[in-house]
C-alpha cells in the first residue's frame, strides 16, 4: 500500500516572483558591474549600506556597525564552528 | 568574534517583513554596514537580481522590490575602491618605515668599533712574570 505523503512547503512559497520589463530601469549602466546594495531596518536603525552578496553561508556585521547601532559587545555569543551546530 | 540575533526588517511600513538574522561579527573595517548572504536570502525567501540592481521578496500585501539606484551602487563601488587603495597604501607605508628604520640601525650594527665602558684599569694575566701581557678590566673588578 502506497503511503501519502503530504509535502511540506515552505513559507511564501505559493508567491511568484518574477522580473520583467517593469523592473527595467531606464538605462542599465554597465550591467553586473555594480552590486547589490539595499538598505534594511537592522535594529530599529535603517542601514543605508548593507550588501546583498549571496556567496557565502554567512551573514556578516561589522563590529563598528555594532557600535553605530549602539549594541554592546557582552551581547555576543560564541561563534558556532562551521561544521557543528548551525542557528539559523 | 562571536554572533549577534539582530531583527532585519524589509519593506515599508504598510508592507514590511520582519525576520531574525544571525549575524558573524568582524573586527575589521568594511566599507559597508552589514553583507547578507545565502541564510539572509533563505529567510526572506528573496530573489535578487543584479541585472536590474533589484531584490524582490513576498510580503503579506504583495512583493516587494528593494533596490539600490545605481548612483547610490556607483557610491559604494568608489568608496571600496578608496578604501582599497588607503589599506594598500598604508600597509605599503608601513613597509617602507620598517625598511626605513632597518636602514637607520645598519650603521650601529656595522659600525664594529666597541667603546669600553669608562674606568678601565690593565692587570697583568701572571703576577710572577714581568712581561706584558695584560688584560683590560674595569677598574672597579678586583684584579683576582
Amino acid at each position: 500500500m502506497a503511503r501519502m505523503i503530504v509535502p511540506q512547503y515552505l513559507n511564501w512559497s505559493s508567491t511568484p516572483i518574477t522580473f520583467d520589463r517593469d523592473d527595467h530601469p531606464d538605462k542599465v549602466v554597465a550591467p553586473g558591474i555594480y552590486t547589490l546594495v539595499v538598505d534594511p531596518i537592522i535594529a530599529n536603525t535603517r542601514l543605508s549600506k548593507v550588501l546583498m552578496d549571496g556567496g557565502s553561508s554567512l551573514d556578516i556585521i561589522y563590529l563598528e556597525t555594532l557600535d553605530l547601532l549602539g549594541i554592546e559587545r557582552a551581547q555576543l555569543q560564541p561563534m558556532a564552528s562551521c561544521w557543528g551546530k548551525r542557528r539559523y | 568574534m562571536g554572533q549577534i540575533d539582530l531583527p532585519v526588517c524589509f519593506g515599508t511600513a504598510a508592507n514590511f517583513r520582519k525576520a531574525t538574522l544571525t549575524f558573524e561579527v568582524v573586527g575589521f573595517r568594511g566599507t559597508y554596514h552589514a553583507i547578507i548572504e545565502r541564510p539572509g536570502y533563505v529567510k526572506f525567501t528573496a530573489i535578487p537580481n543584479y541585472t536590474y540592481l533589484k531584490l524582490k521578496m513576498p510580503m503579506p500585501k504583495g512583493v516587494i522590490t528593494a533596490s539600490s539606484t545605481y548612483d547610490h551602487a556607483y557610491e559604494c563601488d568608489i568608496e571600496c575602491v578608496e578604501y582599497r587603495e588607503a589599506v594598500e597604501s598604508s600597509v605599503e607605508l608601513a613597509s617602507r618605515l620598517e625598511a626605513l628604520a632597518a636602514e637607520d640601525l645598519e650603521p650601529k650594527c656595522h659600525a664594529g668599533s666597541f667603546e669600553p665602558a669608562e674606568g678601565t684599569k690593565k692587570i697583568p694575566l701572571d703576577p710572577n712574570s714581568s712581561d706584558d701581557n695584560v688584560v683590560t678590566i674595569s677598574a672597579n673588578l678586583d684584579p683576582k
